[in-house]
């Protein structure tokens, strides 16, 4: 028994440890943004404070910076969502031979790393611009090469989400639709796209959040420019100030209480559907029970 | 240009980036000998322009551009023709940062009329688009052969997709294939293979095909002492086995939490220790870099607690000796790691263990014969996407990386800021996704799993 | 001017052939089955006449309208898909009104128009549940109300009863002859229940691996098969056979290994031919005294007896040791049982065997 006991224990000290290195550099890293000291520590703490916030909000670049990066994510999802799902509809659509090619090509980008995605994004597009006559601030335009290179991978990822639902969609249901009378297009919107809902939010948020936190790509397609988390590496880089730390405490805020509503959700959904399952299972036995009620009243 | 000076101008007085030269670091050409013919383009700074006599037309009458103390003519391989050039700048903030330091620079001087040169490098986009082209038109020519028609009929597509929503599938996915996935790729491929040239020099005379990016890698600038480029080889050696080293303690460390998460705990608890693994990955990469650089600090968590135990005296500087970029690399990618190993194991039958455990087999050999055969995608999926990211990774090593540790990627990174040679870097950043690719297939073929399973998250 | 002409159709996948070369009218106001089993084509003749498959060779018309080249959704038709394909995200009023919302039809025109149909398959009120909360056969009739609702020349019905339970199937079946009659439109029906088929139908086609192999009516079909196939696939039959030892007239003698027996020749079988002679269970019966009748009585053993209530079957060797021959006797007051083994003289009216060429059989 006593093996066992100790294989427990070790265990339980393994995954202690696991988290331990997990969470606690999280945690140091939060309790520096309130440390005095000027370089972002806990040892030696000098006196508790919320000055860094305060410089957090002022210092210019990061804000400029967090600005860029919503809009790029709005762009990036204009473009990529669009784009997962014409890609996941393809797939499905073409034939047996070509679809292995199809997938190798489609999925590449999600195995290319970010810096030659970002490096080839950038000179692409200097030199297509100046091949087809586009105008060059368009092409080299820092929030157009990032919008286009974080899409190239972000559709790889959203299409494998719209991929996954999509193949659990009934096919007659289209027919159905079509044989009613409905063009195409109103089969598109009445009958995929309410099916989709569900993969399309998934999608909407992976694709936000991916491009909000993305570095190897932006910092090259960005040229001059910065995003949030390129101002924030320039800064963790060279800047050293606490007021990092402080936005880590932000942003870690929000993961939180986002974390939180998530599994608040989850446990009511939960409980719905274990509602639902005991209401069933009640009606059943009431259902038998009368049925044998009305056999016992019969052969009586 | 009716006061008789050809209308040259300075590409860098134009656009205000004119930043004071120490000295010239590139032997200048010689002028252009007759004063009313257009300057054609060429790169280095003319020592011999004194004022509006000059042969190669530059006036000192342009706005920003003082005109420079040296008035001798020189030939072509002086470096001493001048000693002192003065440039105003006139609009700083559209400087890129330097730091302080020598840099090499060029001046460009171009004529204003005259036309962008013929293309050349034009040949191999059309070259491709062509193919492209006959790649759509060929589904038409099949179908009457009659060859592909179950595959790739066009028009049978267009009859049930209708008009408008094939036009939108084809549009979107071919414009993602063609223009953000295939072109980019192949221009930076043919990219690499070219001279670094002035955008006004692209298509002229000098843009050649040269092998000498790649041949860099290896052996360094021509004229260097060493026969080799010992350090860019170093770094790229190290950071691939650095890589694999990342990816193999990776592997170790979370193969067990994977392991006991998908035999052991269930239901509640289990999406509870999702959400737990999930929580530090949503936190921004950078932020968890630089939490590492916190801790491994001179003044951080680690050096104090050692000090304080009294096993070091001094603080030991973790970023230098690589252990922060080690500690941090193996954090970022964890989730990627055991997400795949969860799955593959969670497949596993228990009753499987159970058996083998009833009939005596030790741990070790449950999981090495029977665990882990099983988990083989699972494996091959993680190590891959960790191998990848760890050697693609440019964040943590910024970060975290001490002045004598270099990442390939930021070489990479260099030669496209402070190096301004764009197309070394296309070339190594060529090398760099080879090795990726050939470390998939190594994968691929060792663990007997298609790219599909890879790419599965 | 609902009528149905598949004109010379043949449908082919490749080297696959699904139909071939069918033709035949149906009429107006019909209710028409194909009858067959799986594999047979009928579903591909459906989803032609339907639009979903284009003939490869010959023509599908409608009323007279050629329908090459028209998709699904401009045809005059509608589907019933064997799975009912219901929008499990819209409430059943939303599933019926559907055709007419895409067709820009005013939200209380629909929601009238929705409520007729509910009142029309007895469901009246439900309009606003959701699909999941029906019953089985509460989905079949929604899905005809959503068929309905188009106002079609052609019902297309594609096996609705399979998934059903036997009791339901049996009610729903008077339930969709009933529709039928009550609407008028023609019913075009796809089944390999042949009891679905005889009860329902106007007429019936036989199929089998592509080929229609005969059209009637119900009794048609049953007492005058035109193939081997059709006589062994509707109902129950005993094949016995043989060659044709004489063909005068009316009638045909094969010579079986029962000895020459005799039936109807109406398909111009000759001396020597290779033949089938079908005898239905109901038709054999114990040979009597007065059973004199030439090449019209064999001898075989007794098997084994099923008595079924109305029916007592009794199962006699065959040629096949696999499928023994049935006899069905009327369960009256004469019935009288038999050992097993006993060797027994079965009689029966060559006016109601039928002699037929020799070919594919249904497979049981």
């Amino acid at each position: 028994m006593s093996a066992e006991h100790l294989r427990k224990w070790v265990i339980r000290g393994y995954i202690a440890l696991f988290f331990l290195y997990l969470f606690g550099p999280l945690l140091i890293m939060s309790a520096s943004a309130f440390n005095l000291s000027s370089y972002p520590t806990i040892t030696p703490w000098e006196g508790t404070t919320t000055k860094w916030f305060g410089e957090l909000a002022d210092n210019e670049r990061i804000v400029s910076g967090l600005f860029n990066s919503i809009w790029i994510g709005i762009g990036v999802v204009a473009l990529s969502v669009p784009t997962a799902l014409a890609g996941a509809i393809m797939l499905m659509q073409v034939g047996e031979r070509v679809r292995p090619i199809y997938y190798t090509i489609v999925v590449s980008p999600v195995l290319v790393p970010g810096v030659i995605i970002g490096i080839s994004t950038v000179i692409f597009w200097e030199r297509f611009g100046s091949i087809v006559g586009l105008d060059y601030e368009t092409t080299n335009n820092p929030f157009f090469l990032t919008i286009v290179g974080q899409s190239t991978f972000i559709s790889a990822y959203c299409m494998l989400v719209f991929i996954a639902r999509l193949q659990r969609f009934d096919k007659t249901q289209e027919e159905a639709a079509l044989d009613l009378g409905a063009t195409h297009v109103q089969v598109f919107w009445k009958v995929l796209i309410p099916f989709l809902r569900p993969a399309i939010l998934s999608s909407v948020v992976l694709a936000f959040l991916t491009s909000f936190e993305n570095y190897n790509t932006t910092v090259f397609t960005m040229v001059a420019r910065g995003t949030l988390t390129t101002e924030l590496a320039g800064l963790a880089r060279f800047g050293v100030n606490p007021s990092i730390s402080a936005l880590a405490v932000v942003i870690m805020g929000l993961t939180l209480i986002g974390a939180v509503i998530y599994e608040v959700k989850k446990r009511r959904e939960e409980a719905i559907i274990e509602k639902s399952k005991k209401r069933a299972a009640m009606k059943r036995m009431r259902d038998t029970e009368s049925a044998a009620e009305q056999a016992a009243a019969v052969s009586a | 240009m009716s006061d008789g000076v050809p209308s040259s101008q300075i590409i860098l007085a134009q656009s205000g980036i004119t930043p004071s030269l120490p000295t010239p670091s590139e032997p200048t050409p010689a002028p252009a000998p007759e004063p009313t013919t257009p300057a054609s383009p060429f790169s280095g700074i003319n020592p011999s322009l004194p004022g509006s006599n000059s042969p190669s037309g530059i006036s000192p009458s342009l706005p920003g551009f003082s005109a420079p103390s040296a008035s001798s003519a020189s030939s072509s391989d002086t470096k001493d023709g001048i000693s002192n050039l003065n440039i105003t700048i006139t609009n700083p903030d559209k400087l890129p940062e330097l730091p302080a330091g020598q840099h090499e620079l060029k001046l460009v001087i171009q004529d204003g009329n005259a036309q962008p040169p013929a293309d050349t490098g034009l040949g191999f986009i059309e070259i491709f688009i062509a193919i492209v082209a006959a790649l759509l038109v060929a589904p038409f020519i099949q179908r009457q052969a009659g060859k592909w028609s179950a595959n790739l009929n066009a028009f049978q597509f267009v009859q049930r997709n209708g008009v408008a929503i094939s036009a939108y599938l084809l549009i979107f996915t071919l414009g993602w294939i063609i223009f953000m996935i295939i072109l980019p790729q192949l221009y930076m491929f043919d990219f690499s293979f070219r001279h670094n040239l002035n955008p006004s020099e692209i298509g002229g005379p000098a843009d050649t095909y040269t092998l000498k990016n790649y041949t860099y890698l290896i052996f360094g600038r021509e004229g260097d002492a060493d026969l080799l480029n010992w350090l860019h080889l170093e770094v790229f050696t190290k950071t691939i086995i650095a890589s694999v080293i990342v990816t193999l303690i990776n592997f170790a460390l979370c193969y067990p939490l994977a392991y006991f998460m998908a035999q052991s705990v269930r239901g509640r608890n289990q999406r509870l220790l999702f959400l737990c693994l999930l929580l530090p990955f949503w936190v921004n990469e950078i932020l968890r870099a630089f939490a590492f650089k916190l801790i491994f600090a001179d003044l951080g968590l680690v050096n104090s607690f050692l000090i304080g135990l009294g096993i070091l005296d001094q603080p030991y500087d973790f970023l230098s000796a690589n252990v922060a970029l080690y500690t941090g690399l193996t954090y970022a990618y964890i989730l990627l790691m055991i997400f795949p190993l969860y799955n593959a194991i969670e497949s596993l039958d228990p009753n499987q263990v159970e058996a083998a455990r009833d009939m005596g087999a030790s741990w070790l050999k449950i999981h090495m014969r029977i665990v882990m055969p099983h988990a083989k995608p699972g494996i091959a999926s993680g190590c891959t996407m960790v191998f990848m990211l760890t050697a693609g990774a440019l964040a943590a090593p910024n970060i975290l990386g001490g002045p004598s540790s270099l990442w390939f990627t930021q070489i990479i990174y260099q030669w496209y800021n402070t190096g301004g040679n764009w197309p070394q870097g296309s070339a190594y950043a060529f090398v760099l996704l080879i090795s990726c690719i050939i470390f998939v297939r190594i994968m691929m073929r060792v663990f007997n799993v298609g790219l599909g399973d890879i790419a599965k998250r | 001017m609902s009528s149905v002409e598949l004109d010379q159709v043949t449908i082919r996948f490749g080297d696959f052939v699904a139909v071939d070369n069918c033709n035949l009218t149906i009429n107006s106001g019909e209710f028409f089955s194909f009858l067959g089993p799986s594999g047979c084509g009928k579903t591909t003749i459906l989803r032609a006449i339907s639009g979903f498959n284009e003939p490869t060779e010959g023509s599908v018309r409608i009323g007279k309208d050629d329908m090459r080249g028209i998709g699904p959704n401009n045809r005059p038709t509608a589907l019933i898909f064997q799975n009912l394909a219901l929008f499990p995200l819209m409430s059943v009023a939303d599933n019926i009104a559907f055709a007419l919302e895409v067709r820009g039809v005013k939200y209380n025109e629909r929601r009238r128009r929705a409520d007729e149909l509910l009142n029309l398959i007895a469901l009246p009120g439900q309009g606003d549940k959701m699909v999941s909360e029906l019953s089985g056969g509460q989905m079949q009739r929604v899905a005809i109300a959503r068929a309905l609702a188009v106002e079609p020349e052609v019902l297309l019905l594609d096996e609705p009863l399979s998934a059903l339970d036997l009791k339901l199937r049996q009610h729903m079946r008077t339930e969709l002859r009933a529709i039928q009659q009550r609407v008028g439109i023609t019913f075009i029906y796809i089944t390999h229940d042949q009891g679905e088929a005889l009860t329902m139908s106007d007429r019936i086609a036989v199929m089998s691996a592509g080929i229609v192999q005969q059209v009637g009516n119900g009794s048609e079909i049953y007492n005058n098969p035109a193939t081997s196939f059709v006589a062994s696939f509707v109902g129950e039959n005993n094949a016995f056979q043989g060659k044709v030892s004489k063909a005068d007239g009316e009638f045909a003698v094969i010579e079986t290994s029962f000895g020459p027996l005799r039936g109807i020749n109406n398909r111009g079988l000759t001396e020597g031919d290779d033949a089938f002679l079908f005898i239905r269970p109901e038709v054999l019966h114990p040979a009597g005294d007065d059973d004199t009748e030439a090449d019209a009585n064999f001898e075989s053993d007794v098997i084994k007896e099923e008595f079924e209530g109305s029916f007592l079957h009794v199962f006699l060797r065959s040629e096949n040791e696999d499928k023994p021959y049935k006899m069905a006797i009327v369960n009256d007051a004469n019935v009288q049982r038999r050992a097993t083994g006993e060797t027994v003289k079965i009689g029966f009216d060559p006016r109601r065997a039928v002699a037929l060429p020799y070919g594919e059989l249904a497979d049981e």
